[in-house]
């Protein structure tokens, strides 16, 4: 893996819009349609759309244009629709708490810049019914309700809220140190029920949901820009102390020191070493979510055992793909909670909904059938480097 | 006359963007963009206004002459009249 020219140039330009500067040169051998590609793999379009507006580029100009509009309008609506269900549970009486995009967003150049696909919010958990009503009353349908850690409500054009009942889903180790989330908040001034974390635990929030994507599937360019952007406004006032005892809790200092020096080789002045530039182009390669090339790879890497050849642990991926355990299954069907005997049912309606996903199962098999031991290795090695050996 | 109640006024990268929420997003589907004096009068029409009022305050906030205040005034009006959100 290294770093393709329209990678490093998305890199450069992105600095260059963080530090309200314009791009005035592009290489004539830039391949603008693999250019536009990487950035909308990454939702980074408008990062183009800023860098590069100075210059007449043809066919990028006009699309970049044209997605630049409709990220404004994506975030006009976002922060309309957000101000309304914020009112609507503070008079309904339930503690909330704006999460991940709906909060960093602020600290981008302009807030169109944070793209986001959907809204994340906590709320207090004892009041799932009462927030389904209000949202039924706002417009919203029900996606999904009462299954894994969020709910999912949707409204048209664009609107996609998930509203979280804990901040980390419990098939993650990490959802542990979030159990307690509510007693380390702060009310926000003049609101007696919208709450925020305080800089320190924003901040080993932001931490800890990178990793989380990170090292189950890849996360993106953008979160790094988060974590950046977070840092350079809040980095005399954090208690570093604090943090650093926290990470240390979680697993996740080497994790986080590596990160940060990430972003301020892409973003800053920072330098680079051999391991940063691996994590790098792991980043640049994720895509904004991550891969199923990735999540296969650190399946398999963690699923082997011992001597396991790389079939069968392959083999048992799939299988576990297809029939997960009884503790996945109960966070995912509420009702295997009192009917365990209920498990292979919903094994088989599992199997069913997967042939009707043909396509993305499809997918799946292919990426899990072309690992390699080499990409193995690289991902175990990249995961030692960040100190972190387990699944998180 | 005033604007209908269910559309919110956003700001966003300079750019003034009127969308509808509750209710209101159910008959209206598009996303109406204004440019700062567009964003002025929208914002002056949240409460009961007449024409007059309306242009006592175009010509107190813009250093324009009254016959151009009319004339966009009147095209504003016009606009918002043809997408059914004034009341």
């Amino acid at each position: 893996m290294g770093f393709a020219k329209e990678e490093q140039f998305l890199l450069s330009v992105i600095k260059a819009v963080l530090h309200n500067k314009n791009v005035e040169v592009i290489e004539e051998d830039m391949d603008k349609s693999v250019l536009l590609k990487i950035a909308k793999s990454h939702r980074l379009e408008n990062f183009l759309y800023y860098g590069l507006k100075e210059m007449n580029l043809g066919e990028l100009s006009v699309r970049l244009a044209k997605s630049h509009k409709n990220d404004v309008y994506r975030a006009a609506i976002f922060a309309a629709e957000s101000e309304l269900l914020f009112h609507a549970f503070a008079k309904n009486e339930i503690k909330f708490m704006p999460l991940k995009g709906l909060v960093i967003k602020y600290l981008y150049p302009h807030i169109d810049l944070r793209t986001m696909v959907d809204v994340d919010i906590l709320f207090d958990e004892s009041k799932k019914k009462e927030v389904k009503k209000v949202m039924v009353e706002l417009g919203y349908k029900v996606k999904s309700y009462n299954a894994g850690n969020h709910d999912v409500y949707l409204k048209d054009p664009l609107m996609h809220v998930e509203m979280h009942r804990s901040l980390i889903d419990e098939s993650y180790s990490l959802s542990q140190y979030y159990k307690s989330i509510w007693n380390r908040v702060i009310l926000e001034k003049d609101s007696c029920f919208q709450y925020r974390m305080t800089d320190e635990d924003f901040y080993l929030f932001l931490i800890a949901h990178t990793a989380k994507h990170f090292l189950n599937g890849g996360t993106g360019i953008r979160n790094i820009i988060d974590i950046y952007l977070y840092l350079e406004k809040y980095k005399k006032e954090l208690n570093i102390n604090y943090i650093e005892s926290e990470l240390e809790k979680l697993g996740l200092l080497v994790f986080s020191k590596k990160i940060s020096e990430l972003a301020y080789y892409w973003f800053d002045e920072g330098e680079t070493n051999q391991i940063l530039e691996q994590i790098g182009s792991y980043v640049v390669h994720s895509g904004v979510y991550g891969n199923i090339t990735n999540a296969a790879i650190i399946n398999i890497l963690l699923g082997k055992k011992g001597k396991d050849s790389l079939t069968s642990s392959k083999i048992k991926y799939i299988l576990r793909r297809i029939f997960p355990s009884y503790s996945t299954m109960k966070r995912r069907n509420k009702i295997l909670k009192k009917i365990p005997i209920l498990l292979p049912w919903f094994w088989f309606t599992r199997l069913l909904t997967g042939i009707c996903r043909k396509e993305s199962r499809i997918k799946e098999m292919d990426a899990i059938d072309k690992v390699k031991q080499e990409d193995i290795e690289k991902i175990k090695e990249i995961r030692e480097e960040l100190g972190v050996k387990e699944k998180i | 006359m005033k604007i209908k109640a269910g559309f919110m006024l956003r700001e966003v990268a300079g750019n003034y963007v009127v969308v509808p929420v509750g209710e209101a997003s159910k008959e209206f589907k598009g996303i109406i963009t204004l440019n700062s004096s567009g964003a002025f009068l929208w914002k002056s029409l949240l409460e009961e206004c007449s024409i007059e009022e309306l242009l006592e305050k175009f010509l107190d906030e813009y250093d324009i002459d009254e016959e151009t205040a009319k004339k966009d005034i009147e095209l504003f009006i016009n606009k918002i009249k043809e997408v059914n959100i004034l009341e």
